[in-house]
C-alpha cells in the first residue's frame, strides 16, 4: 500500500531537464509517473499519517481562530463596533481592509479552475483543486468582516430581498448590496466547482477506504460515482458549464467589490481604474497565496513531481505580470490625479505618498510593484527561497494596498477639520490574525481529508493520456527520446494492473 | 365611554415670534390661584430622593423619559427592555404626554439676565429658547443652553453636609433657628447677578441682624473694574454696550461676542451685515462696522475682528495708552511706561507698522466720535479700565454706544472687604455661584471660612468651598425656584419654576426670606410645652410649604414686583402679564452720569514669560465642570474638550522648548518629484488617540502647577494663556488638585468632571488675571488631550469664504468690493471651474423646487414645504451655542473624553474653526511676487497672526445626497420637504452612507452611549458587564419627540424634523378651524396648498433658535421672498432663454463644496471683513480664502 511516510518515501525528483527537444514542452508530470503512483501519491496525503508539522501547525492555528474569530466575534458583538478602532472620521478600517483582502486572495482559485480550463490550461490541474480550496477558505474569511462590521449584527437579513412586513426594499443602487450579491454567488459558484471537481477523486478515497464511517462520508460525498462513462459524459459537460459559469464571476466579483469605492464620491476611491486594477491584484494577491501555501504542501507531502517547477514558474509569471499591471494602475492613478487638476483628488495622492500614513505607501509599492520584479530573473524564479519570500511580500503588500486605499483617503478627504489619525485596536487585529488562523486551520483540515490534487484531472495532463498518444508519430524525428509510457513500470513489475 | 381630550393649547394671535407657551396666570383666572399655582406641578414631582423610587412619579419620568423613546428602537431589535408604563392616576391639567407646554422664565447671571421660555414634557424641563421681544436683543450662548442639564446633574449637591459629612436637615434647622433667635451679625456673600428681591430683603436684613453686610463676588468679573467703575459711576453700576450704534469698535482684550459679555451682541450681528440684517437688501460696507482687537489670546471677537493686534497682557494698557494719546487724552505716567521701540518691533514687524496701527485705528475712532466705543476687557487692570473709560468719554461714547446704568446691586461690599470685615462673630452665608475657595489665589479663603462664628454655604454642588463651610445646604436650580432678575438693560424679568426641587434644595431667596421670618418668630414660645401658645418648631421650606402651600419665595417676589419701582400694581393682572411674558416690558435701569477715569498708566516691565488667565468658554469660572454637553463642546478656539491647557504661540512654543519645531499652519514640504507640495503632516502632538501634549511646569511667585501645552495660532508671543475653571478634583495626582473619588456621594466633582483639566488659579496671587512666570520647563512628561479638530488650516480648500470691502488683486485683477461678492461663488480652486451640472435624467439640482408649473417639468414632490438652511458666516463666531442646543433638543449622548480623542464625538453641528493667512505676497493683480525668481513670503508679524474663521457643519441635507445612494438597506432616504432622513430602526450601520459624505455629517454609535455610561473607566468597552444609566437623572431631560439611538445606528441633523412636523399638525387644524368657521360639512370644505403651508419663518430649528447672531436662517423656500431663508439664498427670480424660470443667486451665497454636484439645502454666505485701508496689515485682511488658495 501507501508509503508510511509521505516524505521520506518518495523517491528524490530528477533534476529538472535542462535540455528540452525544439518545442517540446516540458513535461507537467516527472519522472514518468505512472497513473498508479500520482493516486497513491495524493490518496497518501489522505491516508498516511499527518507530518509532525501538520499538526505544529494546525494546533496553534485552531487556537488562534478560536480565540480571534470566535471570541472576538462575540466580544464584538456584545459590545458593539466601538472595540474597533474605526471612528466618525474612518468609518471602515481595518475590517473592510480584511474584507477585500480576503475576497481578493479570494481570486486565483476561480481563475486557476475556471478560466485556464476554458483555455486549455493543461497546467492547472495540479494546482487547481488546492486553489479552489483556498478560495472558498478565504471568502470564508472575508465574509466575517462585512457580515460583522455593520453596527447592528442582528438586522443584518435586512440586507436579504426577502419579502417581509416593512414592505422596505433593499436599495439596489448601494454598491454594497451589489456585493452581498456577488460575494454570495461567488461563494456558491464555487463551493459547487469546487466539491464537483472533487467527486471522481472522493470516489477514488471511498474506494480505498476500510469500512466505517469514512468510508460512509466518503461514500456519501462521492454520490455513488461509479467512473461510467454515463458518468464522466455528464461530469465533464456540467464542469465545463459550471467553468463556463464563474469565468464572468472571476471579473465581476473585485469588480463589484472594488465599485464599492469607485462609485463614491471621495478623492482616491472616486476612479474608474478601480475594477480592472482590483481584478489585477485579486489574482495577483491569490496567485501569491497559492505559492505561498502549495510551496510548502509540496515539500512536506513530496508533490514534487506533479506540482512541478514549471507550475511555480507559470505562476510567478502571472506575479509578475498581475504585479505590473497593479503597478501601472498606481502609477495610473497618480497621473489621472495630476492630470485632472482636481485639487481633492490631488491632494488625496499627496497624503497617501507623503501624508501620515506614508509607510503604508511605501510597503505597497515595495511589495506589490518592486518585489516581483525578481521574477523577470529566471533563477529568482526556479529558487524557492526568492519565490516564498516574493510571494510573503506580495500578500503582505496586499494587504497594505486595501489599507492605503481605505484608511488613508478617509483620514484625509474633503474637510480639514475632520482629519484625524485611525489607530486599529487590539480587536482589529486580533480579529484579522483570528481570520489567518481560520484560513490556514481550513487548509490543513482540507489537506488532511480531500484529495489536495486532482487525481483524475492529472492523469489526463500526461501526454499518454491522449487518445491519439503515440510516441513515435508525436516524435518522428529521430534521437528524441522515446516516451515509454508507463510500461517501465509494468516491466520493473511495480504497476498494478 | 368616550375618552376625554385634552386639546393642546391654542396660541394667540398676538404671541408671534416664540411659538407659544403657556404660563400660570394664563390658566387660571379664578380667586382660588394661589391654590392652583401649588397644582402646576403634579403631585410629588418633585422629590426624587431615593425612598420613592419604585413606581412613583420619578420612575413614570424615567419610563417616559428613557425607555418610551428606546422602545421605539428596541422593539425592532431583538432586545426588549422589561418596563411598566404607569399612566397618571388623575391628570395633571394640560399635560399630554409627549406635548410640550412653554413657559416664561430667565435665567440670572452677572452680566444681565438670559429671558427664556422653557419647554417642558409632563413637567420635565428638557429644552431652554429665548425669549427675546423685550427689544434688548436675545439669544442664548452654550451655557445658558447647557443649564438645563445641570438641573438633572446626579452629582448634585442633595444632602446636608456638616463639615463634608452627610447631615440631617433637623440639625441644621437647629443651627439656622440659632442664627436666627441670635440675630447676630452675617456676612452674606452673593453672586453679581441682578436680584431685585435679593436687593430687598437685603436690607430688612441688615436691619433684623444688626451689623450684617452683603458682599457680592463673581470669580471671573474683575475686581479692578469693579472698583473703577465704583469710582467712575457709583456703586453698583454696570455699563453695557448698546452695538447697533457702534460704527468703531476698539477692543481691549475684550471677548464681548464671547466669555466677556457687556450687554446683547445680536446689534453687533445686525450692524455687521451691513443694512442687510435679513437679506432684504446686498450688504453695504458703508453701514458695516469696524472691529479693532487687541489680545493676547484668539478669542471670538478676535475672530470677527477686521484687525487683529496680539500683544502681551502687559502691552494691553500700554496700547490703549497710545490710542489715549492719539485721542489726545493725558494719562498719567504715559512717558515712562510707553510701549519701547522694540515692543513695537515684536509686535507688528517695526516700529512704523505700529505708530501706522495706533494712527489709522486712532483717526478712524475720531472720526467717528459719538458712534465709536473701546471695550476693556473685565478682567483687565485698573489701567485699562480707566484708560478706556477715558477714551470712551472724549469719544462721546456715554449715552450713545455705551450707557451706564445704576444697577439695584448697590450697597453690596467686594470680596476683598468681605476678607477683611469676617470676624469671629461673624456668620458667614456664602450664597452664590462663585466657589471662593477655589476662585480666591492664594487658598487662604478656607482658613477665613473657619475663623467665622459658622459658616453655610448654599449651592448646587458640593465644591471645594461646600467642604470646606461649617455647613453646606443644597441649592435648587433657577429652573426649580421662585426669583426675579434684571437683564443688561434693566428689564425686570421672572423666574418661575418648571418642577419641584429634585434633590429638594433651596433657593436663595427661600434661605433669606426664612432668615428673617425665623427672626420674627417668637422663640420663647416654641415648643414651650405651654399648650396654649406652644408653636412647633418652624421647618426649612424648600420649593413647596407644608400642604402644598408656595414657596415663601413666591411670596417674596410678588412683594418685589408690586414694589413701585416696577409694576407699582398689585392687582394680578400685571404680575401674570408679567409670568406669562417673564418680563416687565417697560421696565429699564436708569442711567448714570460719567465721573472723572482719571487714566494712568503704571510702568510694568515685560520681559520673561507673562501669564494670561482666561474665562473658560465650557466651564466659565468651574461652575459648570459638571455638565457633560459643554466639557464635550469643544473650546470654540483651541477645539480641546474635557481639558484645560497651556496655549502658546508657535514661536514660543519651540524657545520655550517645547516643541522640537514650530508648527507652522500651512507647511509645505519637498516632495521628490511633486516638489514643493502644502502638506497636511501629523501635528506636533500627533492625532487621534495618540494625540498627547507635552507637559510644562510653571512657576510663579504664588505656586505651581503642572500642564500640558498646546500650540494656539494668533496668540502672542511670549506669553502662556491659561483657561481657569478646570482642575477641580482628581482621582490621579495632579498638582493643587483636590483629591476626588468616583464612589463618594460628595466629592468635589461627579464622574465628568473628575480628572479634567487643571487648577490654573494655583499661579495667580491676587486678583489680577495675568501674571508672570518665573520658571517654565518641561517635565518630560505627556498628557493625552482630546482635540476634536486636529487641523488648523483649509489647505487651501475654500470652504469658509471670505471677502474684503478692500481692493483685493485676485487672478490678475483689481477687484472692488462688489466684484468680490460677485466671484464669491467662483472662490477656491475646484468650484471656480466646476462645469455646469448637464445631466442626461430629468433637471435636477438645488434650483429644483422653484419649478415654474406651466414650463418646466416639476419635480419636487411637494409643493407645500421645501426647506432649506443658510448659515451667515458674516456673523457666526463659532461659540458652540448651536452645537449645545442640537444636543440638547436631539438627545445627542455625550461620549467620554477618550472617545473624542479617536475621533467619535456624536455632535451634529460641527464647529469647525479654520486659521488663514496669506503665505506670500501678492501683487496689487493679485499674482505672487517674485524676487530673483523666489516667491516673497508675507512677513512674520502677518503669517503669525493669522486670521480665524468658523464654520459650523451638519448635515446639509443634499438634494443629490451621496449617503442615500450608497446606502444598502434604504435607511436614509430623501422626504418629499427636501430632508435627507434617517430611518434609524432600518439601519443596520454599514457606515457607507458616512463614508461617502464629504461633509462628514454623520455619527455612528459605536457603542450604547445612551445605556452605559461613556464617563466611568473602560465601562464602554465591557459590553454587557458595563455599568448602565438607562433611567438616570440625565435622562429626564429627554426630548420624548426624538427617539434615543441605540448602538450601531447612524445618525445626524435633520433639521429638527420634529420641530417641522409638530409645526405642521398644528397647522392642519385650519381644516378643522375653517369647517367650524364655515358651518359647512367637513368634506365641503376645501382645504389648499397655501392653507397648510406654515407662515414663513414660524418655524425655527433649535441650532437657529439659540444663535445670539442670528446667522442661521431656517425656512421653507417655497415661501420665495417672505421666507428670510429664501432671501438669504436669492436675489429674485429672472426667466432663462429657454422659457424656464431660474433664481439669481445672492452673491454672497455658495454651497460648500459645490463641485461635486451634491446640490446642498444649507448654504454658506461668506464673512466680509471691513478692513481700514490706511492700516499696515489692511492688505492681508479678508482674504482667508483667496490669496491661501
Amino acid at each position: 500500500m501507501a508509503d508510511t511516510a509521505t516524505k521520506t518515501a518518495s523517491e528524490a525528483s530528477a533534476p529538472r531537464e535542462v535540455k528540452l527537444p525544439v518545442l517540446e514542452r516540458e513535461k507537467l508530470v516527472l519522472n514518468k509517473r505512472s497513473y498508479h503512483w500520482i493516486t497513491e501519491r495524493v490518496c497518501g496525503v489522505i491516508e498516511n499519517r499527518q507530518p509532525r508539522i501538520w499538526w505544529a501547525l494546525f494546533i496553534p492555528t485552531v487556537i488562534m481562530a478560536i480565540v480571534g474569530v470566535g471570541g472576538g466575534l462575540i466580544y464584538l458583538v456584545t459590545t458593539g463596533v466601538g472595540v474597533w478602532g474605526n471612528t466618525n472620521r474612518v468609518m471602515w478600517g481595518w475590517p473592510i481592509v480584511n474584507f477585500v483582502f480576503w475576497i481578493g486572495i479570494g481570486h486565483a482559485g476561480t481563475l486557476i479552475s475556471a478560466i485556464l480550463f476554458l483555455t486549455r490550461q493543461n497546467w492547472r490541474t495540479s494546482i487547481n483543486r488546492a486553489a479552489e480550496a483556498m478560495t472558498i477558505f478565504a471568502v470564508i474569511c472575508a465574509g466575517i468582516f462585512p457580515a460583522f462590521h455593520v453596527g447592528r449584527v442582528w438586522m443584518a437579513w435586512y440586507l436579504a430581498p426577502i419579502p417581509n412586513a416593512n414592505a422596505i426594499w433593499q436599495n439596489f443602487k448601494s454598491p454594497l448590496l451589489w456585493d452581498v450579491f456577488a460575494v454570495s454567488t461567488y461563494f456558491s459558484i464555487s463551493l459547487v466547482f469546487w466539491f464537483l471537481g472533487m467527486v471522481p477523486d472522493l470516489a477514488t478515497i471511498r474506494d480505498r477506504c476500510k469500512r466505517g464511517v469514512k468510508k460512509a462520508l466518503y461514500g456519501l460525498f462521492s454520490l455513488g460515482w461509479r467512473g461510467s462513462n454515463r458518468h464522466w459524459s455528464h461530469y465533464e459537460m456540467a464542469y465545463l458549464l459550471l467553468a463556463a459559469l464563474s469565468t464572468p464571476l472571476v471579473l465581476s466579483v473585485h469588480s463589484v467589490v472594488s465599485f464599492d469605492f469607485a462609485t463614491s464620491i471621495v478623492p482616491g476611491w472616486h476612479t474608474t481604474i478601480f475594477p480592472p486594477y482590483f481584478v489585477a491584484g485579486a489574482i495577483f494577491g491569490g496567485f501569491a497565496m497559492v505559492l505561498t501555501i502549495m510551496i510548502p504542501a509540496r515539500f512536506f507531502y513530496g508533490l514534487d513531481d506533479m506540482i512541478t517547477m514549471k507550475h511555480i514558474d507559470n505562476m510567478a509569471k502571472i506575479i509578475l505580470l498581475t504585479g505590473s499591471i497593479v503597478g501601472y494602475a498606481y502609477l495610473m492613478e497618480l497621473f489621472v490625479a495630476f492630470y485632472s487638476g482636481a485639487k481633492y483628488e490631488m491632494a488625496a495622492f499627496t497624503y497617501r505618498i507623503t501624508g501620515p500614513y506614508w509607510w503604508a505607501y511605501v510597503a505597497m509599492m515595495s511589495c506589490n510593484v518592486l518585489s516581483p520584479q525578481l521574477f523577470w530573473f529566471k533563477w529568482c524564479r526556479e529558487n524557492l527561497w526568492v519565490v516564498m519570500g516574493v510571494s510573503m511580500c506580495v500578500n503582505a503588500g496586499m494587504w497594505f494596498e486595501r489599507f492605503v486605499i481605505i484608511v488613508t483617503t478617509l483620514a484625509r478627504d474633503f474637510m480639514p477639520a475632520n482629519w484625524k489619525y485611525y489607530n486599529a485596536s487590539w480587536v482589529d487585529i486580533g480579529l484579522f490574525l483570528g481570520t489567518i488562523g481560520l484560513f490556514t486551520a481550513l487548509f490543513l483540515l482540507f489537506l488532511r481529508f480531500l484529495p489536495c490534487i486532482n487525481i483524475a484531472e492529472v492523469k489526463w495532463a500526461k501526454e499518454e493520456s491522449d487518445v491519439h498518444f503515440d510516441d513515435k508519430k508525436a516524435h518522428p524525428d529521430e534521437g528524441t527520446v522515446v516516451e515509454a509510457s508507463y510500461q517501465h513500470e509494468l516491466e520493473k513489475g511495480t504497476a498494478e494492473v | 365611554m368616550s375618552k376625554r381630550i385634552w386639546h393642546h393649547p391654542e396660541i394667540p394671535e398676538e404671541d408671534e415670534g416664540i411659538a407659544s407657551w403657556r404660563s400660570v396666570g394664563e390658566l387660571e383666572r379664578s380667586p382660588a390661584f394661589q391654590e392652583q399655582l401649588n397644582r402646576e406641578f403634579p403631585e410629588g414631582s418633585g422629590h426624587l430622593s431615593e425612598e420613592d423610587q419604585q413606581a412613583s412619579r420619578r420612575s413614570f419620568l424615567k419610563l417616559m423619559g428613557a425607555s418610551s423613546a428606546l422602545s421605539g428602537l428596541t422593539l425592532v431589535s431583538c432586545r426588549r427592555p422589561e418596563s411598566y408604563i404607569v399612566p397618571y392616576k388623575k391628570a395633571p391639567e394640560w399635560v399630554i404626554p409627549g406635548k410640550p407646554l412653554y413657559y416664561a422664565s430667565s435665567r440670572p447671571r452677572a452680566e444681565g439676565a438670559v429671558p427664556l421660555v422653557v419647554t417642558t414634557f409632563e413637567g420635565r424641563p428638557t429644552k431652554l429658547e429665548p425669549n427675546g421681544g423685550h427689544g434688548e436683543g436675545c439669544g442664548t450662548d452654550a451655557l445658558t443652553q447647557a443649564s438645563v442639564l445641570n438641573l438633572y446633574d446626579p452629582k448634585r449637591s442633595r444632602d446636608f453636609l456638616k463639615g463634608g459629612q452627610k447631615a440631617s436637615q433637623k440639625d441644621f434647622e437647629e443651627v439656622f433657628s440659632s442664627i436666627a433667635q441670635e440675630g447676630g451679625k452675617l456676612a452674606v456673600l452673593v453672586g453679581e447677578d441682578d436680584c431685585p428681591t435679593r436687593n430687598r430683603l437685603k436690607s430688612e436684613i441688615e436691619t433684623a441682624y444688626p451689623g450684617s453686610r452683603f458682599y457680592s463676588f463673581e470669580a471671573l468679573r474683575g475686581e479692578a473694574r469693579r472698583e473703577v467703575h465704583t469710582e467712575v459711576f457709583g456703586d453698583g453700576s454696570e455699563v453695557v454696550v448698546d452695538l447697533s450704534k457702534a460704527d468703531r469698535i476698539l477692543s481691549l482684550d475684550c471677548d464681548f461676542l464671547g466669555v466677556d459679555p457687556m450687554g446683547s451682541h445680536a446689534q453687533f450681528s445686525e450692524r455687521r451685515q451691513g443694512g442687510a440684517g435679513d437679506y432684504r437688501q446686498q450688504i453695504d460696507p458703508e453701514v458695516m462696522n469696524r472691529l479693532y482687537a487687541v489680545e493676547t489670546a484668539y478669542s471670538l471677537t478676535g475672530g470677527m475682528a477686521d484687525h487683529r493686534l496680539r500683544a502681551k497682557p502687559s502691552q494691553i494698557a500700554k496700547i490703549a495708552a497710545e490710542v489715549a494719546a492719539g485721542l489726545d487724552i493725558t494719562v498719567g505716567g504715559y512717558e515712562a511706561g510707553k510701549i519701547s521701540a522694540e515692543e513695537k518691533t515684536a509686535l507688528l514687524g517695526s516700529a512704523e507698522n505700529f505708530d501706522k496701527w495706533i494712527e489709522g485705528c486712532v483717526e478712524d475712532l475720531r472720526a467717528h466720535e459719538g458712534k465709536a466705543v473701546v471695550l476693556a476687557g473685565s478682567r483687565h487692570s485698573e489701567d485699562v479700565q480707566r484708560i478706556a473709560v477715558a477714551i470712551n468719554k472724549k469719544l462721546g461714547a456715554y449715552g450713545e454706544t455705551l450707557v451706564a446704568y445704576a444697577t439695584g446691586r448697590e450697597g453690596y461690599g467686594t470680596i476683598a472687604e468681605f476678607e477683611a470685615e469676617v470676624d469671629s462673630d461673624t456668620t458667614v452665608l456664602l450664597l452664590g455661584p462663585s466657589n471662593p475657595v477655589y476662585d480666591r489665589p492664594g487658598g487662604k479663603f478656607a482658613s477665613l471660612l473657619s475663623k467665622a462664628k459658622v459658616s453655610i454655604h448654599l449651592g448646587l454642588r458640593t465644591d471645594a468651598t461646600a467642604r470646606a463651610s461649617d455647613w453646606h445646604v443644597p441649592a435648587a436650580h433657577y429652573l426649580e425656584s421662585w426669583g426675579d432678575t434684571r437683564t443688561a438693560g434693566g428689564t425686570y424679568s421672572l423666574v418661575q419654576p418648571m418642577i419641584l426641587p429634585l434633590y429638594g434644595g433651596f433657593s436663595e431667596i427661600e434661605i433669606l426670606s426664612q432668615l428673617l421670618a425665623w427672626r420674627a418668630v417668637d422663640w420663647a414660645q416654641v415648643d414651650s410645652g405651654n399648650a396654649e401658645d406652644s408653636i412647633p418648631a418652624p421647618k426649612l421650606i424648600a420649593g413647596e410649604g407644608p400642604e402644598g402651600a408656595a414657596s415663601p419665595a413666591l411670596a417674596e417676589v410678588r412683594k418685589t414686583f408690586a414694589l413701585p419701582s416696577n409694576a407699582n400694581d398689585e392687582s394680578d393682572t400685571a404680575w401674570k402679564e408679567a409670568l406669562k411674558n417673564g418680563y416687565l416690558q417697560s421696565s429699564s435701569y436708569s442711567s448714570v452720569e460719567v465721573g472723572d477715569p482719571a487714566p494712568m498708566l503704571t510702568a510694568r516691565k515685560s520681559d520673561g514669560i507673562e501669564l494670561n488667565f482666561l474665562a473658560d468658554a465650557s466651564v466659565w469660572d468651574g461652575r459648570y465642570i459638571d455638565n457633560g454637553w459643554l466639557q464635550e463642546a469643544p473650546d470654540p478656539i483651541s477645539k480641546l474638550s474635557w481639558d484645560n491647557a497651556a496655549l502658546v504661540s508657535p514661536k514660543t512654543a519651540k524657545s520655550l522648548g517645547v516643541y522640537d519645531a514650530v508648527q507652522e499652519l500651512e507647511p509645505e514640504t519637498d516632495v521628490p518629484l511633486l516638489g514643493k507640495v502644502k502638506n497636511a503632516p501629523k501635528p506636533l502632538i500627533d492625532e487621534g488617540q495618540n494625540a498627547a501634549a507635552p507637559m510644562v511646569r510653571i512657576k510663579t511667585a504664588a505656586g505651581r502647577m503642572e500642564i500640558p501645552v498646546l500650540v494656539a495660532f494668533g496668540h502672542a508671543d511670549d506669553c502662556i494663556s491659561i483657561a481657569l475653571g478646570y482642575g477641580q478634583g482628581a482621582s490621579d495626582k495632579r498638582d493643587g488638585v483636590e483629591p476626588a473619588s468616583e464612589d463618594d456621594a460628595h466629592a468635589v466633582v461627579g464622574l465628568v468632571g473628575i480628572n479634567t483639566g487643571f487648577n490654573a488659579n494655583q499661579l495667580r496671587s491676587g486678583a489680577s488675571f495675568s501674571g508672570v512666570a518665573a520658571d517654565v520647563a518641561r517635565t518630560g512628561e505627556r498628557y493625552a488631550v482630546a482635540l476634536v479638530q486636529e487641523h488648523n488650516a483649509m489647505n487651501g480648500r475654500a470652504l469658509a469664504r471670505e471677502i474684503s470691502t478692500g481692493e483685493v488683486g485676485y487672478h490678475g485683477k483689481t477687484l472692488p468690493f462688489e466684484k468680490q461678492v460677485a466671484k464669491v461663488r467662483e472662490q477656491g480652486p475646484v468650484d471656480s471651474h466646476a462645469p455646469e451640472n448637464i445631466s442626461l435624467y430629468k433637471r435636477r439640482g438645488s434650483t429644483t423646487w422653484e419649478g415654474d408649473k406651466d414650463k418646466q417639468e416639476d419635480l419636487i414632490s411637494d409643493k407645500i414645504h421645501q426647506w432649506g438652511m443658510a448659515i451667515d458666516l458674516n456673523t457666526c463666531t463659532g461659540c458652540n451655542a448651536c452645537l449645545v442646543a442640537c444636543q440638547a433638543e436631539n438627545n445627542i449622548p455625550i461620549v467620554g473624553k477618550q472617545q473624542v480623542a479617536m475621533g467619535r464625538e456624536m455632535h451634529w453641528v460641527r464647529m469647525d474653526r479654520y486659521f488663514a493667512t496669506p503665505v506670500y505676497e501678492h501683487d496689487e493683480k493679485g499674482y505672487i511676487k517674485k524676487e530673483g525668481g523666489k516667491k516673497v513670503p508675507v512677513p512674520d508679524w502677518v503669517k503669525e497672526n493669522p486670521e480665524m474663521v468658523p464654520q459650523p457643519v451638519s448635515c446639509v441635507q443634499c438634494e443629490n445626497a451621496p449617503c442615500e445612494t450608497v446606502c444598502p438597506v434604504n435607511a436614509t432616504v430623501h422626504t418629499e420637504e427636501g430632508l435627507n432622513s434617517m430611518a434609524y430602526n432600518r439601519c443596520i450601520g454599514t457606515r457607507y452612507c458616512a463614508n461617502n459624505c464629504p461633509y462628514k455629517a454623520r455619527r455612528f454609535n459605536y457603542f450604547d452611549y445612551n445605556k452605559y455610561n461613556p464617563l466611568v473607566a473602560h465601562n464602554l468597552y465591557k459590553g454587557p458587564a458595563g455599568e448602565t444609566q438607562r433611567g438616570a437623572a440625565p435622562h429626564l431631560q429627554r426630548n420624548p419627540n426624538v427617539s434615543v439611538r441605540m448602538r450601531g445606528v447612524m445618525e445626524k441633523c435633520t433639521y429638527c424634523v420634529q420641530r417641522l412636523e409638530s409645526a405642521k399638525i398644528k397647522q392642519k387644524q385650519i381644516g378643522r378651524d375653517k369647517t367650524l368657521r364655515s358651518g359647512a360639512k367637513s368634506t365641503e370644505v376645501a382645504v389648499s396648498a397655501e392653507d397648510l403651508r406654515i407662515k414663513p419663518d414660524s418655524v425655527k430649528v433649535a441650532c437657529q433658535d439659540a444663535c445670539d447672531a442670528n446667522a442661521i436662517s431656517f425656512g421653507n423656500l417655497l415661501d420665495k421672498e417672505e421666507a428670510k431663508v429664501w432671501r438669504a439664498k436669492y436675489k429674485g427670480e429672472k426667466k432663462n432663454d429657454k422659457g424656464f424660470v431660474e433664481v439669481i443667486h445672492n452673491p454672497r451665497n455658495y454651497d460648500v463644496l459645490q463641485y461635486i454636484g451634491t446640490a446642498p439645502r444649507t448654504s454658506y454666505l461668506a464673512r466680509v471683513k471691513n478692513p481700514n485701508p490706511d492700516m499696515p496689515d489692511a492688505e492681508y485682511r479678508g482674504l482667508a480664502t483667496i490669496h491661501t488658495a
